[in-house]
């Protein structure tokens, strides 16, 4: 897997993720995206009820969040999460389709979204926006600006 | 006939029938934008209804009718609306008409006119557009409307920056709706939306471009930098907004006194635009509107004549419970002490119960609220207005009363004749309102409820009122009547004559009603429906007319009763009492027979008049039945009563019964045959004739 310029925090530490899917294989697969990008994985949940419970006890810089898991959709969630953590910075991740979804999740308040089958090149520059407003030190300079 | 044919032939039917309840939308629509041309709601219903018929028609093979919607849906959007506000409804109604016309051409397999004034209309909005969809994806216009304008005058004032953004959305992307709200919100979270489009809730799966006029205090290279959204946003561009003419006093105190509240909300919250309950939405849409579309959902469309069918067998029913209802008074006398008679008569109790049951349903489904009739109104009334160049309001109530919607159908016609005669004759202008004291705008009330078993239904305007002098006058000049004759007429009478044949009093032959074909048609009309006509006229104050017609056309309570031996029935409700008199009592006033009622005189009718014989049998007791009916009491002699029967009216035959005072005819549970009188037609002809003639 291809190597990125790692984003980090401001505080240099490594960005931390909560990856929430019901997939094993999708949540592995994602892990090693972030990782490639000098992230951690800080926590990982199966629905939407467990990534609530992930979320308040780990913090993470960032949520890669599936929209269609059992017991708790990720809509549902998003909104629970936000409600409670104004600056979670939740990044949906769907299957091709789900127009009316995503559009429901990014007015709960989700940050962005990103279409399976995920590509790395998008969902880095996706983090590194999304990351942007609080100001993390960027290890390189995007896509668009080289 | 295949039945691929007859499949198709059912499936036009089924066109058709769809496609005028999308003319009939498309003019609710026009009308509204005409009234608020920044009604989005409004416009993406029509366009909805406009992308139904471009499909059906195409499927059916009316390709230019397909086109020509096509055009229209292109027409149809926020941007043209934003534009051309004053001309999109305009659009809309002309296209409601041409579409119409088109229709009528293909029902009668003819060949549909070209439409060319509207394409023309459709290639005259869609010019600007059409050019702008071509250039270079960021030569955005901002175009801003001026409210728009306003509000960025009033930023630019107070001190802010504000700049045009055009946001380059991805081509590629598979969810356009996301990608835009994505961008919107990285818009927002770069400083305050004072404008956008295309607006948010009416993105088009094609949206290329983003334009937005925003307020904010960072620069233009951190507004750039939050717009890049990755994997939605391509490109970007961001400009000072040009300092905009001010637009004119006027224009701000309207815009803030009206409509700024509206359209803010709608300028910061999208969400607020697209749900139900924004403000607009609450002020157009009428609530009965809103329930026949939600009616409309859960609708089954049934051949008419099916429920006809029914009908017919329920009535054969109800002649089979007349006949065993006599068949077990029979077993009655000959068996007067056999237990079975209690059982027969709780098994025909329970019976007739269930089949009035049946009936009453039967009956419901044959009816349909006068709103389906009423609808076509606003747009008449709108039309005349127009072309008249008068200020008319329509106030339209009891549009839920329910009528059978074979007598709604053969309504529809003489009513439009005389809520446009209202319009047209009845409203003055303006200044000849104002001139007589009266408010500028002149009001039409369509009104409709029950009386009895008639459905009553009124249009009155506030204008002018009916010029009784010269009705009469019109009516000597055409020697209708004869100075003396008009001299004896009452007030309501001389009224009446505005339906006789060819009788109008207006000065000027008016391409929309006039033409000498007039309220004698109305009046024939009704009269065929079994129903009546009458109206009540101020001068200065206005006009009411007031058109009666049967709830059903199916059965009637009537009552029964005997003259010469010949069965005859009037319906029950508008019979008022019956009383006995003698030949004595029977009085004569003028050339009218006349008996006393407690304190009232009121005219005797006879229905075998014309027998010499009657009158000279004196002192014989005989029956009186008081009929009442609009308002008029009569009594109609009689040999003898027979009772009451619910009656199955069968339709006669033209040349079986020539008269009107007949309104059908019915066959008893033994075979008997009952002319049923038609009421009110008997008490229009009491007036004009001194003694009733006979009927049979």
């Amino acid at each position: 897997m291809r190597q990125f310029e790692p984003l980090t925090r401001k505080d240099r530490q490594p960005v931390r993720y909560l990856i929430v899917d019901d997939s094993v294989f999708a949540r592995k697969s994602l892990a090693k995206t972030v990782e490639s990008f000098g992230g951690t994985l800080a926590g990982e949940a199966a629905d939407g009820c467990a990534a609530i419970a992930e979320y308040t006890r780990v913090k993470p810089d960032i949520v890669l969040m599936d929209i269609t898991m059992p017991q708790m959709e990720g809509i549902e969630a998003v909104e629970r999460i936000v409600g409670e953590h104004a600056d979670a910075r939740i990044v949906m991740v769907s299957s091709v389709g789900y127009q009316d979804n995503i559009l429901a999740a990014l007015q709960k308040g989700a940050r962005h979204f990103v279409q399976k089958p995920v590509k790395p090149e998008a969902l880095y520059e996706i983090i590194r926006y999304v990351l942007s407003d609080e100001g993390v030190t960027v290890g390189a300079l995007g896509e668009n600006e080289r | 006939m295949t039945f691929s044919d007859e499949h198709a032939s059912e499936l036009r039917q089924l066109f058709f029938e769809s496609a005028e309840e999308i003319l009939q939308r498309m003019n609710e629509a026009g009308l509204a934008l005409e009234q608020a041309s920044g009604d989005l709601d409004q416009l993406r219903e029509v366009r909805r209804a406009v992308h139904t018929l471009k499909g059906d028609s195409a499927a059916c093979g009316y390709r230019q009718l397909s086109e020509l919607a096509h055009g229209l849906e292109d027409v149809l959007t926020p941007e043209v609306a934003q534009q051309h506000a004053g001309r999109i409804a305009e659009v809309i109604l002309t296209a409601a008409d041409t579409f119409h016309e088109m229709l009528a051409a293909y029902q009668g397999n003819l060949q549909p006119p070209s439409g060319g004034p509207l394409r023309q209309q459709i290639d005259r909005l869609l010019d600007q557009p059409a050019a702008r969809k071509e250039k270079a994806p960021l030569e955005a216009k901002f175009e801003w409307s001026e409210y728009e304008r306003l509000m960025i005058a009033e930023s630019i004032r107070r001190g802010e920056n504000v700049y045009n953004v055009a946001l380059l959305l991805n081509a590629e992307t598979m969810v356009p709706a996301a990608a835009f709200e994505l961008a919107r919100k990285a818009l927002q979270s770069a400083g305050k939306i004072l404008a956008l489009r295309p607006e948010a809730g009416a993105v088009s799966p094609d949206v290329g471009l983003l334009e937005a006029a925003l307020a904010t205090k960072k620069t233009a290279d951190s507004i750039r930098k939050q717009c890049r959204v990755p994997t939605v946003v391509e490109q970007v561009s961001v400009e000072r907004t040009p300092v905009l003419p001010s637009p004119s006093r006027d224009l701000l105190e309207i815009l803030v006194e009206s409509e700024a509240a509206a359209v803010a909300a709608g300028v910061k919250s999208p969400n607020a635009a697209s749900s139900p309950d924004g403000p607009e939405e609450g002020r157009e849409a009428g609530p009965s509107a809103g329930l026949a579309h939600a009616a409309s959902e859960n609708t089954l469309r049934v051949d008419a004549g099916r429920i006809d069918t029914v009908m017919n067998l329920v009535g054969e029913m109800i002649i089979g419970k007349s006949m065993l209802q006599r068949a077990i008074n029979e077993f009655d006398r000959r068996h007067p002490k056999d237990p079975a008679r209690a059982r027969l008569a709780d098994a025909l109790g329970f019976q007739s119960r269930v089949l009035g049951e049946l009936q009453k349903s039967v009956m419901k489904i044959r009816m349909v609220p006068v709103e389906h009739l009423f609808r076509r109104f606003p747009r008449i009334v709108r039309d005349v207005a127009r072309l008249r160049n008068k200020d008319i309001a329509l106030e339209i109530t009891g549009q839920t009363t329910d009528l059978d919607k074979g007598i709604l159908d053969a309504l529809a016609d003489p009513l439009a004749h005389v809520v446009r005669n209202a319009a047209d004759h009845g409203i003055e202008t303006a200044a000849e309102r104002e001139a007589a004291g009266k408010p500028a705008r002149g009001t039409i009330r369509l009104n409709a409820y029950h009386d009895g078993d008639q459905v009553v239904i009124e249009v009155s305007d506030d204008g002018r009122g009916l010029d009784r002098e010269k009705i009469v006058r019109r009516a000597i000049e055409r020697g209708l009547l004869t100075p003396e004759t008009a001299a004896q007429l009452d007030e309501s009478e001389a009224l009446q004559l505005i339906f006789t044949l060819g009788l109008s009093t207006a000065d000027r032959i008016t391409e929309i009603s006039g033409r000498g074909v007039g309220l004698d048609v109305v009046k024939a009309a009704l009269a065929d429906l079994k129903g009546n006509v009458d109206l009540r006229s101020q001068p200065g104050r206005g006009t009411t007319f007031r058109l009666l017609v049967p709830l059903t056309l199916a059965s009637i309570q009537a009552l029964l009763f005997r003259v010469h031996l010949r069965l005859y029935a009037v319906p029950l409700a508008s019979v008022a009492e019956i009383t006995r008199i003698t030949e004595d009592d029977v009085h004569r006033v003028d050339d009218h027979e006349v008996f006393r009622l407690r304190e009232q005189v009121l005219t005797l009718a006879r229905l075998d008049r014309l027998e010499p014989r009657m009158v000279a049998k004196q002192a014989r007791r005989l029956f009186v039945i008081v009929i009442s009916s609009g308002g008029r009491r009569f009594g109609l002699a009689v040999d003898s009563l027979v009772g009451e029967e619910e009656l199955v009216i069968k339709a006669l035959e033209d040349d079986l019964v020539t008269s009107p005072l007949v309104s059908g005819a019915s066959i008893l549970g033994d075979g008997t045959v009952v002319l049923i009188l038609n009421v009110p037609a008997v008490v229009s002809h009491l007036a004009k004739m001194p003694v009733l003639e006979a009927i049979a």
